[in-house]
């Protein structure tokens, strides 16, 4: 290690870098040009982000996909909600708050505390998740997270003393900025990127290529899915307490399939197992959705469109992606190096992290060599 | 009030509700056999069945003022349309596709679809004019049953029976069937991908047509999600009971389509909604313990299939757990 050169180290960190200054001159771009209009819309997807990138651990790596994780997302914007209303609110709206729950109304952590908490509770019930569903792959482990997204929004619904059920939280203060969300996307980036590339990353994605050569060598299938699955539902969590602290009218109906489906969109479209991947799927199917929208509300040379073509919009894109591009935008690929560019067609340097999708059939010359880190 | 020749009042209502779960777990018991065909021949779970359903209750409300054999014709050729139309642009191109693909696709048809639902048809739920003699309830001993849960009843059992007889009988249903169970030797064989894909697709169109009219008369409106809710129930008892046969998931999907419409009727809302909670802690539980489904009728002709179908070379997401097949 001692003898790491300068170029060495540039080429360990360079797609996180990338990846974060790619973000950063986005956020300066549109806050600097567009001003307050997109301001909400680029704080929501950059809090997406976070959510995308949470799901490109897991399901990135390991190759289970998850409808699950929105789930998580709910139980974090929960738990940081309860912990942070004011008190005095707080006593006033939540009337029938179960007994053993009491000591909520007069609990107030502030917030960050409060978003860590709510990363946190989402992880517990992630790990109690954990078990069946590291069992499960492919379809079946759609279904199994697909019954989580469900089972949580059931009891979302249901458990209104303490949810509200559908009705709108209130008195949720208003504490992340836009700025705060463009910072948990650069921290959860560098997350992402060295989780892949750390030594439980290499037997989770080995794991992905062939589950049966991974196992004859000794990786623990379901540990390492574990593990990955309880570290993306943490960062879930806290997706959610953020998104919670932006808009801060909120219910149970807020995190359900609407949401499941774009985080979804965006990490295919973007190519499901490279962190680039969940960064260009996420911003530009923002771009997409953004202009859908400005379409639906403004019309264009006069004509309106009906309401519903911004996702009608994003659910062709998704489909059409699958269609003539499976692996995603980005082919599965981390942003190469500046050195190692290739002309398009060229045959590109094959590296650890980039060959499987979930998204594709595999390719019929069989598994790609991994190599190590 | 009292008349010693009827039932109790309380079992009189104990009864209907009893012929309501019959009636409507059988519409379910048709979705969840469509699930398991699909499934089964091109391992497609597809969640943009449901718009099939609210295919057919758009459809309905625009040929409302028509006479009902013509709605009724009108409905289910118009389903099997946009059934067919999704295989032919969505999942025809998709046809190598592992299983988690399509399954994401589906979402994405089942998402446009809805939208286009809301785009057309904006505004409150469209009604649907229930056919004049449906209106009527016979009483059976004290018991008034509508003429609707009879007709249900009726035509959902003899469409479960043709559909039995279709697979087991016709050399279209042998195709099919060995289709499901090794689709790359049935090829071999001499059976016709596209026509053995075309055919599932086209009786499950068939069969989304007369669920959706059945269900949508019972509900007497339609709006662009009316088809998440059966879905869900379809999809659920069919993994309970097990997509990997034909048998298990209508049997699985009729038990829970009749529990759910026993404990809609019976219960109060509340506790019904943990219903739901504590039947998808059930599939979980399902898939993880057995994945073949609780229900293995021999009638199953694809059993093995959920743990083995198609499995790609390099590749775990179409193959689930180790163990023996």
């Amino acid at each position: 290690m001692g003898g790491m050169s300068f170029g060495d180290l540039l080429r360990k960190v360079w797609v996180p870098l990338a990846l974060c200054t790619f973000v950063v001159v986005t956020w300066a771009l549109v806050t600097g040009l567009a001003g307050t209009v997109y301001e909400r819309t680029l704080a929501i997807n950059l809090i997406y982000l976070v959510l995308v990138l949470a799901l490109q651990i897991f399901s990135g790596n390991s190759g289970v996909l998850s409808f699950g994780h929105v789930g998580f997302m709910a139980i974090g914007a929960f738990v940081s909600a309860l912990l942070t209303i004011p008190e005095d609110t707080k006593k006033a709206t939540f009337l029938t708050m179960p007994g053993f729950l009491d000591w909520i109304l007069d609990t107030n952590v502030g917030e960050v505390p409060a978003i860590l908490l709510g990363g946190l509770i989402a992880m517990v019930f992630g790990i109690l998740f954990a078990p069946p569903i590291v069992r499960l792959r492919g379809v079946q482990a759609g279904i199994g997270t697909l019954a989580i997204l469900i089972i949580v929004y059931v009891f979302n619904i249901q458990t209104t003393s303490i949810t509200r059920g559908t009705s709108t939280m209130i008195g949720v203060p208003e504490t992340t900025s836009t700025e705060d969300a463009l910072m948990a996307v650069l921290a959860t980036i560098v997350v992402a990127y060295f989780f892949q590339q750390s030594r439980r990353g290499l037997r989770l994605r080995a794991l992905r290529e062939n589950e049966r050569a991974a196992r004859s060598v000794g990786v623990a299938s379901e540990f390492e899915r574990g593990v990955a699955w309880v570290l993306s539902t943490f960062i879930a969590g806290v997706a959610g307490a953020i998104y919670a602290h932006y808009i801060t009218a909120f219910s149970a109906t807020s995190f359900y399939f609407d949401i499941t489906f774009i985080a979804i969109a965006m990490l295919v479209v973007g190519g499901l197992t490279s962190v680039s991947g969940a960064v260009f799927g996420c911003i530009g199917l923002a771009v997409v959705q953004e202009a859908l929208r400005r379409f639906e509300v403004n019309g264009l040379f006069g004509e309106k469109p009906p309401v519903g073509i911004a996702t009608f919009g994003l659910a062709l894109i998704l489909l059409v992606t699958l269609i003539l591009r499976p692996r995603g935008i980005t082919k599965g690929r981390e942003i190469p190096f500046p050195t190692d560019w290739t002309w398009p067609g060229r045959k590109q340097r094959a590296t650890a992290s980039e060959e499987t999708s979930v998204a594709t059939a595999p390719p019929a010359h069989g598994a790609p060599a991994e190599s190590g880190t | 009030m009292i008349d010693p020749s009827a039932l109790p009042l309380a079992a009189a209502t104990e009864i209907q509700y009893a012929v309501d779960a019959i009636g409507y777990g059988t519409v379910y018991a048709l979705m969840a056999l469509s699930l398991a065909l699909l499934f089964g021949v091109m391992g497609l779970m597809n969640f943009a069945y449901g718009e099939l359903i609210m295919v057919a209750g758009y459809t309905m409300y625009l040929s409302r003022d028509w006479s009902w054999p013509v709605m009724v014709i009108v409905t289910i050729v118009v389903v099997t349309v946009f059934a067919l139309a999704m295989e032919r642009l969505a999942f025809r191109p998709l046809r190598r596709a592992s299983p988690v693909t399509l399954l994401v696709s589906s979402f994405a048809v089942s998402i446009m679809l809805q939208q286009i639902a809301y785009m057309a048809f904006p505004g409150p739920p469209k009604g649907i004019k229930p056919f004049s003699f449906l209106r009527d309830n016979v009483d059976i001993g004290g018991v008034r049953i509508s003429h609707l849960t009879i007709l249900t009843a009726a035509v959902t059992i003899i469409l479960l029976v043709a559909t039995t007889i279709v697979l087991k009988r016709t050399m279209l249903g042998i195709q099919l069937r060995a289709s499901t169970e090794d689709f790359h030797m049935a090829q071999l064989v001499g059976v016709r991908a596209n026509g053995v894909i075309v055919a599932a697709f086209a009786i499950t169109g068939l069969l989304a047509g007369a669920a959706g009219l059945l269900y949508n008369l019972r509900f007497g409106s339609v709006t662009a999600l009316r088809g998440q809710d059966p879905l869900l129930i379809a999809f659920v008892g069919g993994v309970i009971g097990g997509l990997g046969s034909l048998g298990g998931a209508a049997l699985g999907g009729f038990m829970l389509g009749a529990l759910t419409t026993a404990l809609t009727a019976a219960l109060p809302n509340n506790v019904r909604s943990y219903t739901t909670l504590f039947a998808f802690l059930a599939v979980i539980a399902v898939l993880v313990f057995v994945p073949n489904g609780l229900i293995t009728l021999r009638v199953g002709i694809v059993r093995s299939l959920w743990r083995s179908r198609r499995r790609p070379p390099n590749s775990e997401l179409a193959a689930p757990a180790a163990g023996g097949d």
